[in-house]
């Protein structure tokens, strides 16, 4: 025998010491519902005082209902929406590219739905009508990832999908300070920059209703590609051979990223990292198999965001601290944490 | 008798440049058929047309049905196809690597079921991998994850098997052990069809072997017909060393010519 070394577990449930997908579940889905709660409560209102609502709902509950419903539900239930996005399309973009540096932003998936938001707006197209924005966004993830795939889709090394990311990237910024220097108005500078910093604020239930479907569809696509993720673990022969086409494995993780991130980007701008970060946190929980971490990424995709958007609030007030600042500065040192170490070892 | 998989005028076509020239050939059930020939003969894609991976000319057919017309989950369920270079993307245990040739076996969703349990548990020990069936892959040896690799090809039960060097970068008691894990899969009358580099396990285990040279398929038939001298010093060029209880099937390489 090569080995006396005996491990753990029965062989075929796999190794001890990592929890089952349904603990972790019901884990994240309480953490969501005590962020979802926290996050329709807190906040400032004219008062400043954070824990506001039980209180006005005292003095005043017509107005406290108004603020819930309309400020309150549309950004919480934006944040849960556009966290899950961000933590699936991560998941799935890391388990079809096998490399565990993907994300949408760092592809360029988002400054794509960016731009393509920002080329809306600019010429004027968003008064024609509201929906057009997403699909601005929609076309210009598609059109990044389109770019992305063409560029690096044949040899998934580490290297080529981060240096087309960072093209990408820089085109589409480049594209976006351009809108930003020939900006018509001061109303439409503020208009383009929501859109490269990110935000929940202020958004109403029109958003909610506009993004709502483009990312069910995106999520529904993905989860169609779940299996055929796993399969592409052992290498496009082994998965053909397996009875999975990597063709259109690919085409529905790209198809189902472009419509859930261009619907998210478009009406939130650019958040970046969460993506990144999430699959990384959850993989010690549940493992590195790509379908198994789909649905806890979408979960804690959601309390991530949630929770980023949380502390945005709970500052004090002044000007308003965007949400996507914040994620890109605790991101971003991750993602060097991770280049750092993948430096050292394959995973 | 009835052939489990065939191939008729088949012929590949890669960069411009014909690698495989119009090959027919059927193979029955119940066999260990080794595929063997020199670096660049055409082996393994050979074995990628066999398996539908690769566009070619002619037609392949399995259980007598066309390949490109059998639909993607029922071909992966009757033909399992080992790709050299022990592929695995993710650290993931090896017991949960092996469950992955048990995808076309599953319903979407749904977890996996005894049977398929069973199975995993069956191509683990085949392999001889049960004991670190929770170790993940990338802590294995290059010679532990191959067999990993192997179990998850095993795993399928598919009546035909395509395997490409299943014996590379093994020790030689798994070698063997390996050549007989594969000789008693086919006794069952399923098909192996493995791409081999090493002519004496060849010679030793294999019920058939295919020899191909630039191409074309050089001799087709029994060890003992394939591995004459002169096959043998036109195809490889070298000369082997005969011994043991059966000289056309104990043989080494001896020296090369020219």
């Amino acid at each position: 025998m090569p080995t006396t070394e005996r491990s753990g577990g029965d062989g075929v449930s796999g190794p001890t010491g990592r929890l089952s997908l349904g603990v972790v579940c019901t884990l994240l889905v309480a953490l969501l519902i005590v962020a979802t709660g926290l996050s329709l409560v807190l906040g400032r209102g004219a008062g400043g005082a954070l824990w506001d609502l039980p209180a006005l709902w005292q003095r005043d509950p017509d107005t406290a209902r108004l603020i819930l419903e309309e400020v309150r539900l549309p950004r919480t239930l934006l944040g849960l929406l556009v966290g899950a996005t961000l933590g699936l399309c991560g998941a799935a973009l890391q388990g079809l590219l096998r490399n565990p540096l993907a994300e949408p932003g760092i592809l360029g998936a988002s400054s794509g739905a960016a731009l393509g938001a920002v080329v809306v707006f600019y010429f004027g197209l968003a008064s024609a009508g509201a929906w057009l924005v997403p699909v601005g966004g929609v076309i210009g993830s598609a059109l990044a990832l389109g770019v992305l795939y063409l560029l690096a889709g044949r040899s998934p090394e580490l290297l080529t999908i981060i240096l087309a990311g960072v093209a990408i990237n820089a085109f589409a910024g480049a594209m976006t300070s351009l809108a930003l220097n020939f900006a018509p108005s001061p109303y439409a500078i503020m208009e383009i920059i929501f859109w490269m910093l990110g935000s929940l604020a202020d958004r109403s239930m029109v958003q909610v209703q506009l993004a709502l479907p483009l990312m069910l569809a995106g999520g529904l696509l993905i989860a169609t590609a779940a299996r055929g993720l796993d399969a592409l673990t052992l290498g496009s022969d082994a998965a053909r051979s397996l009875g999975f086409s990597p063709g259109a494995v690919q085409l529905r993780v790209i198809a189902g990223t472009a419509l859930a991130v261009g619907a998210a980007v478009a009406v939130t701008g650019v958040v970046g990292f969460v993506g990144l970060v999430v699959p990384h946190l959850l993989r010690p929980l549940v493992g590195y198999r790509p379908a198994r971490l789909l649905l806890p990424s979408a979960l804690a995709g959601a309390v991530l965001l949630l929770a980023a958007d949380l502390l945005v609030r709970s500052l004090p007030p002044g000007p308003e601290l965007k949400l996507g600042v914040v994620t890109a500065m605790l991101g971003a040192p991750f993602f060097l944490f991770l280049i750092v170490r993948s430096r050292r070892q394959a995973w | 008798m009835v052939s489990l998989l065939d191939a008729r005028a088949v012929a590949v076509t890669l960069g411009g440049r014909e690698v495989l020239h119009e090959t027919t050939l059927a193979c029955p059930g119940g066999r260990l058929v080794g595929l063997v020939g020199p670096n660049g003969a055409g082996k393994t894609t050979l074995l990628r047309a066999l398996a539908g991976l690769v566009p070619c000319r002619g037609e392949v057919r399995l259980d007598g049905r066309a390949l490109a017309k059998t639909p993607p989950r029922s071909r992966a369920r009757r033909l399992a196809y080992l790709p050299q270079g022990h592929v695995a993307h993710w650290p993931l245990p090896a017991a949960e690597l092996v469950m992955l040739g048990r995808l076309p076996h599953r319903r979407f969703g749904a977890p996996p079921t005894a049977t398929d349990a069973a199975a995993v548990t069956r191509a683990l020990k085949m392999a001889d991998v049960q004991d670190f069936a929770a170790r993940r892959v990338d802590r294995l040896s290059g010679g532990e994850r191959a067999r990993v690799l192997l179990a998850r090809a095993l795993a399928v039960e598919a009546p035909v098997l395509l395997v490409d060097e299943p014996t590379a970068s093994l020790d030689p008691y798994h070698q063997l052990h390996i050549m007989e894990v594969l000789r008693d899969y086919a006794r069952g009358g399923r098909l192996v069809v493995a791409v081999l580099h090493d002519l004496s396990l060849a010679a030793r285990f294999c019920d058939e072997v295919m020899l191909l040279l630039e191409g074309r398929m050089l001799a087709h038939g029994t060890p003992a017909d394939v591995f004459a001298d002169a096959t043998l010093a036109e195809a490889f060029r070298i000369t082997v060393l005969r011994g043991g209880e059966d000289p056309d099937r104990w043989l080494v390489p001896g020296t090369r010519i020219g």
